[in-house]
């Protein structure tokens, strides 16, 4: 679910795995500050999403700093062996999946395990809320990939 | 199939999980166009709803558990929660600040010996009244009988 989480927001293999790594080092050291253990899931989950939010932030800088000629480059940072392995739909999908707010509640809500109220968890906002934009995220959807 | 326009909106609400309500309902059961467009738009949202979970249904490489347990023990050990470690820090300080200022050194021999010792004179600075002066007169009792030029009333 760690893993998962921040492929995500990332959608890359390696990065998601740095950021893997570093949620459960993080895990471990503040393990002692988690004063509900039955939170430990959310909990982690939100370390996960925060992570991997600060490394695409990161990398969107460093785009910013070694100058345009490297977008060139970083432009098929999405995995080519996932968007090879996928089908139609998912490509068209990758495509369509509406930005920001729209695009979290849809993929975290996609991943197994996470329920609204997980997700509201998430990204600290309300589960009707959630639940709203998962509805309009998949309405868009809808009306633009039905034949 | 596509659906009449004044209902489209409702019909695709409706392929999205949300309720008929009693008009649509009796609509979708007069309307060819509108049911047939209904089972299309569920078939694709459905289509739509697993293709969006394989998108994040991602498994990290299998090497991955023992590169983050590796990690783990090359860390330092978790070290106590700052809230903790500063209560903790807060006691002990004020635990040494009590002791430091309620314990007195032990006193050493010579001060000891020099506490002990008197000197021959201090008894003849005593006062032959001394007992008089520092015991407590008790009702009744006379210590004292002053009287103008009796110096034997002592």
């Amino acid at each position: 679910m760690v893993y998962q989480v921040a492929y995500s927001v990332l959608a890359n293999a390696a990065d998601a795995e740095q950021v893997t790594q570093g949620v459960f080092l993080r895990a471990f050291r503040k393990l002692g500050g988690l004063r509900e253990p039955e939170r430990f899931r959310g909990w982690v989950a939100r370390m996960s999403w925060r992570l991997a939010l600060n490394r695409r932030r990161s990398l969107a800088r460093a785009l910013r700093r070694d100058g345009a000629w490297l977008l060139g480059l970083a432009a098929p940072r999405e995995d080519a062996e996932a968007l090879a392995a996928g089908n139609e739909l998912q490509a068209r999908l990758r495509e369509e999946i509406p930005p920001d707010k729209l695009r979290a509640a849809l993929l975290l809500s996609a991943i197994e395990g996470l329920d609204a109220r997980s997700v509201s968890a998430i990204l600290r906002i309300p589960e009707g809320t959630v639940r709203s934009r998962l509805h309009l995220a998949r309405r868009r959807l809808l009306e633009r990939l039905s034949p | 199939m596509t659906p009449c326009p004044e209902w489209r909106d409702r019909v695709t609400e409706h392929a999205l999980g949300l309720p008929a309500g009693d008009r649509l309902a009796a609509h979708l059961a007069g309307c060819v166009g509108c049911a047939g467009a209904l089972a299309a738009l569920r078939a694709r949202a459905g289509e739509l709803d697993a293709a969006l979970r394989g998108l994040v249904a991602v498994e990290p490489s299998p090497d991955l558990p023992a590169r983050v347990l590796a990690r783990l023990d090359a860390a330092p050990a978790p070290r106590w929660p700052r809230r903790m470690a500063w209560v903790a820090a807060s006691l002990i300080i004020a635990l040494g600040v009590a002791v430091g200022l309620y314990r007195t050194p032990p006193p050493t021999p010579l001060a000891r010996e020099l506490s002990r010792w008197r000197s021959p004179a201090e008894a003849l600075l005593r006062a032959p009244v001394e007992p008089q002066l520092t015991t407590v007169p008790r009702l009744g009792e006379i210590f004292f009988e002053v009287e103008p030029g009796g110096r034997d009333a002592l």
